[in-house]
């Protein structure tokens, strides 16, 4: 697989009152066409920030984002995204924000409409196109934020943490799903996630970030047979290994005595009894 | 406790919750008691009718003296054009104005604290002011209805720009919308609800000031027309046009604003 989606020499500078805050170092790597990557990274590491910079939503202080040989400045309709918070309009029933994409991309209303049900289907909320996001549970909603990602057939598909805003049992069907709809789709998906386990169960390849100012750790080609079961053998040692390699980060923070790391470790821990 | 049954429900049923509109009696019963008392306290004659007229009376005077009338509805209509008029220039100057300060925080600490300035001074003590720029007439009484209006509807909207969540501002973005997307799809329809609770609290601050102008100027509309039969102790008059701008404020709150608000309450948390 060549590179398709490429990060080169990413790297972000805040200003802040208070400084210069190095978010992104240096992050470089290559993602191929119909791949799944993840990122992984302890929290406040800027996953989030290399995932907005991919999608063009952040200018990168330096490096560049490619999307088949093409730069990438600002958001492309060939990319979509997935958001942690869901970031539904309430104002709009389930019909219309799967059709928001479509309907900037000015796609005439018959199409729209039919194009936004038939993702509503496949995202198993048949019959919900009426409701208001307020009506629905958190699981639901996020089906809702991924049939309008996929609703415009982008060529790739950025997540954003999505699974880590509704509870473990809804969040491991919903990854199940997503593994069938990247399957049938053939998209490019980016998934940002702290849970290792989730990492591993979907990417073809995990890119390891360290901790800010972050710096690519590890890139990890994972080619357990799909679907993959958490129980595996392999599975549980890659676990481990990549477990060990977060930890060294979390180790190094404590030192520093970084406030979010005593969470990150009871959250890594927690994640250890699978 | 009431809360987190309700969000139960939500979570677990996924239900459209079914809204349930049943007329209050207890509120039309304690008014029925209330007209009786004022009622016979005046026809036995406890009060002056020259004072306080029973509410019969002032309701039979409103609908077959009054309503028939032209002249009557010449003043109703003046003074409900001129809060209108005053509503409507107050939206139109107030909105894009608040939603450029609810967008930049350097353009919000221009134009805020001259609001704010402007806003705490009373209206009634600029009519006089205003009254020699413009000259007297509906157009002073517009412009001072608008300027009143002003406040409510500028901080209502600029408080709902401030409080879009800034992922929904990045869904825009990331579907490559235009800035008349942004307004259209994000930040009109986000603002609404604050909007019309704006607009509420602007229309009985209008009424008001509406009403004292007419007093103050002589703009022949229904506070003018309450000024004058005081004067010629015509209460029953007096009484029945206080009774049409009731009527007007309650068809209003019923046509207008509940129904504005049951739509935004559809879908508003």
């Amino acid at each position: 697989m060549k590179g398709y989606l490429v990060a080169e020499h990413l790297s972000k500078v805040f200003h802040e009152p208070e400084g210069e805050r190095i978010a992104i170092k240096d992050v470089s790597f290559s993602i191929g066409q119909g791949e799944f990557a993840v990122i992984v990274g302890p929290s406040g590491c800027g996953k989030s920030t290399v995932l907005r910079m991919l999608a063009g939503l952040e200018k990168p202080t330096s490096g560049r984002v490619m999307l088949k040989d093409e730069e990438l400045v600002h958001p492309s309709p060939r990319l979509s995204m997935v958001f942690q918070s869901f970031a539904l309009f309430p104002w709009r029933t389930v019909l219309q924000n799967v059709e928001y994409g479509l309907e900037l991309h000015k796609v005439p209303k018959p199409e729209r409409r039919e194009r936004a049900l038939k993702l509503i289907k496949a995202v198993g909320l048949e019959g919900y196109q009426d409701y208001y996001p307020r009506d629905l549970s958190g699981g639901m909603k996020q089906r809702v934020g991924l049939a309008r990602a996929l609703a415009v057939e982008p060529e790739v598909v950025l997540l954003d943490e999505p699974f880590s805003a509704v509870d473990e049992f809804t969040a491991g069907i919903l990854r199940l799903e997503l593994h069938e709809l990247w399957r049938k789709t053939r998209t490019t998906f980016v998934l940002v996630t702290h849970n290792l386990s989730e990492a591993i169960e979907l990417g073809d390849k995990v890119i390891v970030l360290s901790k800010a100012p972050s710096e690519v750790k590890r890139i990890q080609p994972i080619s357990l047979e799909r679907p993959r079961k958490h129980e595996d053998e392999e599975f549980v040692a890659i676990h481990k290994s990549l477990f060990e390699l977060l930890k060294e980060e979390l180790d190094a923070s404590i030192l520093r005595k970084e406030l979010a790391s005593m969470e990150e470790l009871r959250r890594l821990t927690d994640m250890e009894q699978y | 406790m009431l809360a987190l049954a309700k969000e139960r429900i939500k979570v677990e049923g996924g239900m459209k919750p079914k809204t349930l509109t049943r007329p209050n009696l207890d509120g039309f019963l304690f008014f029925a008691v209330l007209a009786a008392g004022w009622e016979s306290v005046v026809k036995l004659g406890l009060i002056p009718e020259s004072a306080l007229p029973a509410p019969s009376d002032v309701f039979f005077d409103l609908v077959i003296n009054k309503l028939p009338e032209t002249v009557f509805w010449t003043r109703v209509l003046l003074s409900f054009m001129t809060l209108n008029g005053g509503i409507l220039f107050a939206l139109i100057l107030a909105t894009p104005l608040a939603v450029i300060a609810g967008l930049s925080k350097r353009i919000d600490s221009c134009l805020t604290p001259i609001v704010m300035i402007v806003g705490s001074l009373p209206d009634i003590a600029i009519l006089p002011i205003l009254v020699k720029w413009v000259g007297p007439g509906m157009a002073v009484a517009i412009l001072t209805s608008s300027l009143c209006a002003f406040f409510p509807v500028f901080f209502s909207v600029r408080e709902g720009v401030r409080e879009i969540p800034i992922e929904l501002v990045r869904v825009t973005e990331i579907f490559n919308s235009g800035k008349a997307d942004l307004l259209r799809s994000l930040i009109l329809p986000a603002t609404f609800p604050k909007m019309v609770t704006g607009l509420r609290v602007a229309y009985d601050f209008v009424w008001e000031i509406v009403l004292a102008i007419e007093i103050f100027s002589g703009l022949a509309g229904l506070g003018h027309l309450i000024e004058i039969s005081s004067k010629t102790n015509d209460m029953v008059t007096a009484f029945s046009s206080v009774l049409m701008i009731a009527l007007m404020s309650v068809l209003v709150d019923k046509l207008v604003f509940t129904r504005l608000e049951s739509r935004v309450k559809r879908w508003l948390d």
